[in-house]
């Protein structure tokens, strides 16, 4: 027999009490949350869009006429995605476990180390490393630094402002004084997909070089796509389905990118053969097959 | 050039060495989960026993059973945490996140048995030896112990249904009692409820 050991109603929780627990307790908890998740997609997909406008704006680079301009509006424009957007989501990551959003930003993160990995690439010509990453292109400062010391175009961001701003406005002092640096970590995983990304950047960058007739930057590129190549290889594919297909996009782009070189250097030696009138052939009888060979 | 492809062989290390380290606790954690899941069903194998006449008549030593397991439930909770740095909970909280769910629904099917109540989030989680707050450490996550609790509505109907069946009228009227008060209900008094004795009458 079941005998129940307490049968008056007050064992049951209250109503007061559950109604509170769940209407305003619980859904206050949830909803915080949620809040939170939805600003950070918010600011990532700004940084998205702006990432991307920065990498079109590095693809427009012609020869040296408008490089020193372009890379300079570059950066400036990097630096601006950090004091506003990247800024907020550290600001919004604070004591909080980064992981548990990781979600709602990794898309824009990931488009941010695009951007600056191909940034790093046609300034240095070589590829950035997460530390460098986190040190120069991540630093991050507590909201209101708008009005600190830099007087850059903040043209593209007016987005998403009024709630953000609300919460941090409670001491005033505190923002005359130093903006507070913040930070957070950019995960292994994160850093090696944007590297992915960018990849295809130089693919682009490649092909767009050939277009304007320059026959020593395709090489290098194809070059230096082999060895990041090389690298992701290493890593095989035991991290994920997006890695995997990332590296496979990547492969296309290298096997793309090295037929055209290929393309490239037959057509540069055939010209340069019959400018200079040195294509010489092997005679076999009167057959005309035969190689070209270039005289130094 | 060598001094590129240095760099990038470096990078491509690190990220290796990290991920190796980073399927190392993967697969601690997954064992230490696979053990945790291993007991929920032993323990819900336990709380079985209601839906049969045997136990449904005596519930509370059924839950005193399922209680005691707990107890192996709050040590395998302990060694899950000791398998990853306490701030990474997110990271690896998929793996987890079925079996804390089940969890959540046993402890509260049994608070329920035992007190006719319902579970509140602190008594789940020292039931399961975990915090509650995210700053505590390891926390059972709000959005588990509701599911756990949507579980038990499920469970706490078809008791209903079987109590029926057992001719047991006081549970299926009590099991309704936390909805009656979530939908506004008056709550039954207690003396329009059957005293034990008039029960005893329709049983067979």
């Amino acid at each position: 027999m079941y005998s129940t050991p307490m049968v008056t109603p007050t064992h049951c929780i209250p109503i007061l009490i559950l109604s509170f627990l769940f209407g305003s307790v619980f859904q206050q908890e949830l909803d915080t949350k949620h809040d939170k998740y939805e600003r950070i997609v918010k600011l990532s997909r700004d940084i998205t869009i702006e990432s991307k406008r920065i990498i079109f704006l590095l693809h427009r680079i012609s020869g040296d006429s408008n490089k020193d301009d372009v890379m300079e509006e570059a950066c400036d424009r990097i630096s601006d995605i950090q004091s506003s957007l990247l800024s907020k989501v550290a600001e919004e990551l604070v004591s909080e476990d980064m992981f548990q959003f990781l979600h709602a930003f990794t898309a824009g993160l990931q488009e941010y180390i695009e951007a600056v990995a191909f940034y790093v690439y046609v300034k240095h010509g070589c590829l950035v490393t997460k530390r460098e990453l986190e040190e120069k292109y991540l630093r991050l400062r507590k909201s209101p630094t708008a009005k600190e010391g830099e007087p850059k175009s903040q043209e593209t961001e007016a987005t998403s402002s009024p709630e953000d701003k609300a919460p941090i406005a409670k001491e005033p002092e505190d923002i005359q004084t130093k903006p507070e640096p913040i930070s957070f970590d950019i995960p292994p995983l994160e850093f090696i997909l944007g590297l992915a990304d960018f990849t295809g950047e130089l693919m682009r960058l490649c092909i767009n070089s050939i277009g304007d007739g320059d026959l020593q930057l395709p090489f290098d590129v194809v070059d230096f796509l082999r060895k990041v190549y090389d690298g992701f290889q290493l890593v095989g594919n035991q991290s994920g389905r997006e890695l995997t297909r990332k590296v496979r996009t990547l492969r296309q782009s290298l096997w793309k990118v090295e037929n055209v070189c290929y393309t490239l250097q037959v057509r540069v030696l055939d010209t340069q053969a019959h400018v200079t009138g040195r294509y010489k052939y092997e005679r076999k009888g009167d057959e005309s097959y035969g190689k070209p060979e270039i005289e130094t | 050039m060598a001094d590129t492809s240095e760099v990038i062989s470096k990078i491509f290390n690190e990220f290796n060495t990290f991920l190796v380290n980073d399927q190392d606790t993967r697969e601690k954690i997954r064992d230490a989960v696979r053990t945790l899941e291993q007991t929920a069903r032993e323990i819900m194998t336990t709380l079985q026993a209601i839906h049969q006449k045997s136990g449904l008549s005596d519930v509370l030593s059924v839950c005193k059973k399922a209680r005691d397991m707990f107890v192996s439930i709050q040590a395998q909770f302990k060694a899950l945490q000791e398998t990853f740095p306490a701030e990474q909970y997110y990271r690896y909280s998929d793996h987890w996140k079925f079996g804390i769910q089940r969890l959540a629904f046993l402890a509260s099917l049994i608070i329920y048995l035992e007190g006719e109540k319902l579970a509140s989030r602190e008594e789940v989680a020292q039931l399961l030896g975990v915090a509650v707050k995210k700053e505590d450490g390891f926390h059972i996550d709000l959005e588990d112990f509701l599911h756990g609790l949507l579980t038990l509505a499920n469970e706490l109907s078809r008791l209903a249904v079987n109590s029926v069946t057992l001719v047991l009228l006081t549970t299926a009227q009590d099991s309704c009692v936390p909805e009656r008060s979530r939908l506004r209900l008056p709550s039954p008094k207690p003396q329009e409820r059957q005293s034990p004795e008039k029960i005893r009458r329709f049983e067979v």
